[in-house]
C-alpha cells in the first residue's frame, strides 16, 4: 500500500471511502475484490496482527478473513452497519476462533474452515456511530471500565495482562470487561445510536 | 446487576462471547438460556466490540506484506471464473490441478489456506486418509460413522470423522449430486442426546462441486458437542436454515 492510499484511509472514515464495495463484490463486478482489498487489506492485517503474533498464521488468516468477505459480501446491508464495521466484525471473529483453537487444542492444526464462534443474527441489530459519538458515550463509563476498555481494545492486551497490569483478579477482569460493555450498549441505545429489534 | 437472574446473565454471556472470551461450558449455558428465555442472540454487542476494536486499527493501519497482498490480488482477478463455494476441498488430484490451473478464485484461496492447514505443516498436502490419521493420532476416541445415501439419494456414501475432545471433525462425501448454491445447498446436522434440546445442532452449510468427489468437508458445528450418536444432512435453501423440515434427507450416519 502506498503512503497516499495509507493517508487517505486514515483520514477519511471507511463507511465514506468506500460504501459500495461489498455491494459490487456481491454483484460480481470485475475487479471489486481488488478494490476491497485494497481498501480494507491493511486494517484486516492490523487486526489480525493484534491477535496474531506468528506472521505465517496472519497471513493464512487474512486469506481466510477475504475469502469469507467474498462469500458473505451479498449478506452486507449498509442499513445495519458500516462497511468497516461489518469487515471488521468478520476478521475480529475469525481471530478471535484462531486463538480460541489454538488455547483448547494446542499442537493440533486446525481443521475446518467454518468458524466455531456462534453466529448471532446480524439483521437484528444496527450500530451506526461515528467515532465522536462512541468517545463520548465511552466518557460516560466509570474511570476504571474506562481503563480495562483501552488496555483491551486500544493495547490489545489480553485478559491475562490486563489482570497483572493492573493486579485484579482475572476473573474480575472478565466481569467487568463484559458488564463495561454491557454498560456502554444500553448508554449507546439511549442516545439512540444503536438500536434492536430483539428484545432482552 | 444481579447475576444470577438468567436474562443479566444471558446478556453478560452474550456480552462475553462478543469480547471472546467465554468458555466451553459458558458456550453451553449461554445456548441453554438462549433456549430457555427463548432469545436469539443478535449481533449488536459484537458489532460495538468489533467498532472498539476497530477505532486503533483505523487510526494506524499498517500496510500488509508485500507477498501477501500480491497473493490476494492474484486471487481476487480470478473471480468470475468457474468455481465453487469456498467450504468446498476437492480431493488431492483435484487439488494439485487447482495449483496448477488456478482457475477457481476464492474457492481456490480457500482451499489453499484450509487444506494447507488440514494437511500438516509439510508443503505436500495429505490426501483425506491422512487427514483422517491426523485426527486418530490425537484422539483415541475418535468418533467414525460411514454415510448411507436415502432416497433420491441412494448413491451418497461417506464417512465422518468427529472428535469430542478437539470439537472438530470432517466428512468425506461421495455420490452427492453438485449443487447450484443460488438454489439449494446441503447442510449437515448433528444429533447429540446429551444436549437438552430435542432439536439436532447445525453442522454448517456447505456445496458439492461439479467435478470433487470426494470432498472433504469440515465440520462447523455451531455449539459444543458430547458424544452424537447421528449426522444428518440435507437438501436446504442456500444459507441453510435453522430448522429442517427434512424434505431432503440426503445421508444418514449413525450408530
Amino acid at each position: 500500500m502506498d503512503n497516499e492510499f495509507t493517508q487517505a484511509i486514515m483520514s477519511t472514515p471507511a463507511h465514506v471511502t468506500s460504501k459500495t464495495v461489498l455491494t459490487r463484490v456481491a454483484a460480481g463486478e470485475t475487479g471489486a475484490m481488488n478494490v476491497c482489498i485494497n481498501l480494507y487489506g491493511p486494517i484486516v492485517w492490523t487486526l489480525v496482527r493484534r491477535y496474531v503474533n506468528n506472521n505465517t498464521s496472519s497471513e493464512d488468516l487474512v486469506q481466510e478473513i477475504f475469502a469469507e468477505i467474498w462469500k458473505k459480501a451479498a449478506t452486507y446491508d449498509p442499513a445495519i452497519a458500516s462497511e468497516s464495521t461489518f469487515i471488521g466484525m468478520i476478521a475480529r471473529r475469525r481471530a478471535i476462533d484462531f486463538i480460541r483453537r489454538q488455547l483448547r487444542s494446542p499442537g493440533l492444526v486446525p481443521l475446518e474452515v467454518e468458524s466455531s464462534f456462534p453466529n448471532p443474527a446480524l439483521e437484528a441489530s444496527s450500530i451506526h456511530y461515528d467515532a465522536e459519538a462512541l468517545k463520548s458515550s465511552l466518557e460516560t463509563l466509570p474511570e476504571e471500565t474506562r481503563k480495562l476498555f483501552h488496555l483491551f481494545f486500544y493495547e490489545g492486551f489480553t485478559h491475562p495482562e490486563i489482570a497483572d497490569k493492573t493486579g485484579l483478579p482475572l476473573g474480575t477482569v472478565k466481569t467487568r470487561l463484559r458488564r463495561g460493555l454491557l454498560a456502554l450498549r444500553d448508554r449507546l441505545r439511549r442516545a439512540g445510536i444503536t438500536n434492536t429489534k430483539t428484545v432482552l | 446487576m444481579n447475576p444470577s437472574d438468567p436474562v443479566n446473565r444471558y446478556n453478560e454471556l452474550l456480552a462475553g462471547r462478543a469480547l471472546g472470551d467465554l468458555s466451553l461450558e459458558e458456550e453451553r449455558e449461554l445456548a441453554l438460556l438462549g433456549k430457555q428465555l427463548g432469545i436469539s442472540p443478535d449481533a449488536e454487542l459484537e458489532l460495538l466490540a468489533g467498532a472498539l476494536a476497530l477505532e486503533p486499527v483505523l487510526q494506524r493501519p499498517e500496510p500488509m506484506p508485500a507477498g501477501l497482498a500480491a497473493r490476494l490480488h492474484q486471487q481476487a482477478d480470478m473471480i468470475g471464473l468457474p468455481g465453487g463455494s469456498p467450504i468446498i476441498y476437492p480431493q488431492v488430484p483435484a487439488w494439485k490441478n487447482i495449483l496448477l490451473h488456478p482457475m477457481t478464485g476464492w474457492a481456490a484461496a480457500a482451499a489453499v489456506v484450509i487444506l494447507s492447514l488440514v494437511l500438516t505443516q509439510t508443503e505436500a498436502p495429505l490426501p483425506p486418509e491422512q487427514a483422517a490419521a491426523l485426527l486418530r493420532s490425537v484422539d483415541k476416541d475418535l468418533i467414525e460413522r460411514r454415510f448411507v445415501g436415502l432416497g433420491e439419494f441412494k448413491q451418497a456414501s461417506g464417512q465422518v470423522l468427529w472428535s469430542d475432545a478437539q470439537q472438530r471433525g470432517f466428512m468425506i462425501l461421495t455420490g452427492i449430486p453438485a449443487n447450484d448454491p443460488r438454489k439449494a445447498q446441503y447442510q449437515l446436522w448433528i444429533v447429540d442426546p446429551t444436549r437438552d434440546s430435542d432439536a439436532p445442532v447445525d453442522g454448517g452449510v456447505f456445496d458439492i462441486p461439479r467435478n470433487g468427489s470426494p470432498v472433504v468437508v469440515p465440520i462447523a458445528a455451531k455449539l459444543a458437542l458430547s458424544n452424537p450418536q447421528a449426522f444428518v444432512i440435507t437438501r436446504e435453501h442456500p444459507g441453510g436454515v435453522v430448522k429442517s423440515k427434512q424434505e431432503h434427507v440426503v445421508a444418514l450416519a449413525k450408530n
